[in-house]
């Protein structure tokens, strides 16, 4: 599962970790998270993020 | 002179005469700080003014009343060109509460702004009397903290810097600016281009709302709320058209003599051109240059070789191209060496960069383009122009 970055303001989701205070689990990969959902930092639409890889 | 909008709804704001650069956007007729006055039974201002235009906000609002009567100071937006005279007005109206989103009080808080805070959230209502203001979180349109006001009752929308513009009108009357749409395009590209998914969802809002006014922070009040919607629209989804913007560096007009071959070609194809060459642009240019890179289906940038590289005012031209994050282009580079070669391959990650795909390899040359190098150009020109006609929209 790779981490997804936020285009925006730069905050970086870890699937590891997830987003528990916008209800979601530790463990969702970025594609399973609702299309609803925003950067927890910025408010940034789901549609911001870019996968990151190594 | 303050204005007149709707019934208890006045335009207390400011013109800037001498802005002539608003961080970036040109303003070639200066630019205002937008703040409004919504008088009832109780009484309320949405946004404030930059500082240094404390005292004339002040004025334009005791022509209604004691700035001491002012109840609820709604904070769309923490910016200092909009809450910087925040610590002023407090002493003056003492009684009032800052009404914003928690992340605006937040950042509030940290410029140094104390007093009774009124958090909202989406979707709450400020009753003031007969009047009735709902208010909509707007996150990253531009900042996070950023809310919409909306005045129910007379269909008004207060969303702060989005549909703004950044031009004096003494009437605060957009259809009164014959090239308003001129001022938008500037605006757009520098503060909302690289947020124009999140636009587009902050358009839906707006569609739902359907304003029949729109009172922006920023420029004059747009009586025809969907004008600037979907000019709005437009620029966040395609802006672009058949275009090519030719940016170069050159410093004894060897580059420049390959950039005029490719504007040849281009135009060749029916295909508009904009040339620039990064040494004339000032602030203006830089401003303009956003706007055109933002409206170009092709960019080719060229430069000559500085200590094995790219000139930095050519680089400094593509780290603001990033900003512009447009998608999808077609590209090409071109540029000179003496005795190094390689800087178009430097170039051609600087295209990529800005997702403007080279169409082909680079033109390089050798000190000074010969007949034979310039037909290169040419050519590489009109292959330019017709991928930009091929594009399907």
């Amino acid at each position: 599962m790779n981490k997804w970055k936020c285009s925006v303001c730069g905050y970086i989701y870890d699937p590891q970790k997830g987003d528990p205070d916008s209800g979601i689990e530790p463990g969702t990969p970025f594609e399973s998270i609702p299309e609803d959902w925003t950067c927890p930092a910025c408010g940034a639409p789901k549609e911001m993020f870019e996968e990151m890889t190594d | 002179m303050s204005i007149k909008l709707s019934d208890g709804v006045f335009w207390v704001g400011a013109f800037d005469w001498k802005l002539k650069n608003f961080h970036g956007v040109a303003t070639p007729r200066g630019g205002t700080y937008n703040a409004y006055l919504i008088i009832d039974d109780e009484v309320s201002v949405i946004d404030t003014v930059y500082l240094p235009f404390f005292d004339e906000f002040l004025r334009h609002v005791s022509e209604y009343t004691e700035p001491s009567a002012i109840k609820h100071i709604i904070v769309n937006h923490a910016e200092p060109d909009h809450a910087s005279s925040l610590k002023e007005l407090l002493d003056v109206a003492k009684g009032a509460d800052i009404v914003c989103t928690s992340k605006c009080k937040d950042f509030l808080t940290h410029m140094g702004v104390s007093g009774r805070f009124t958090v909202v959230k989406d979707g709450d209502v400020l009753s003031t009397g007969s009047k009735r203001m709902r208010f909509i979180e707007a996150p990253m349109l531009h900042w996070p903290e950023v809310m919409w006001t909306f005045l129910e009752g007379e269909g008004i929308l207060f969303p702060c810097d989005m549909y703004g513009t950044q031009v004096i009108e003494s009437d605060m009357k957009a259809e009164a600016v014959p090239d308003i749409e001129s001022f938008a395009r500037r605006y757009f590209a520098f503060i909302f281009r690289p947020l124009a998914p999140i636009v587009l969802k902050g358009i839906e809002k707006t569609k739902e709302l359907a304003p029949k006014m729109i009172c922006p922070s920023h420029g004059p009040v747009w009586r025809d709320a969907m004008r600037i919607v979907s000019l709005y629209e437009k620029l966040a989804t395609r802006p672009d058209r058949e275009k090519v913007l030719i940016l170069y560096s050159s410093i004894w007009k060897d580059v420049e003599r390959m950039a005029h071959a490719i504007a040849e070609g281009v135009q060749s194809t029916g295909v508009e051109v904009v040339l620039k060459d990064s040494g004339d642009l000032d602030w203006a240019g830089w401003s303009d240059l956003l706007a055109d890179a933002m409206e170009s289906r092709g960019i080719a940038i060229g430069s000559l070789t500085v200590l094995g590289g790219p000139f930095p005012q050519l680089m400094y031209a593509t780290m603001l191209l990033r900003l512009v994050r447009t998608k999808g282009k077609a590209g090409l580079s071109f540029g000179a060496y003496g005795w190094g070669p390689g800087i178009t391959k430097k170039l051609d990650e600087e295209l990529k960069a800005i997702d403007a795909t080279p169409i082909r390899e680079g033109i390089e040359v050798r000190f000074t383009p010969t007949d034979a190098d310039l037909k290169r150009c040419y050519e590489a020109g009109v292959e330019l122009g017709e991928r930009v006609k091929g594009v399907k929209l």
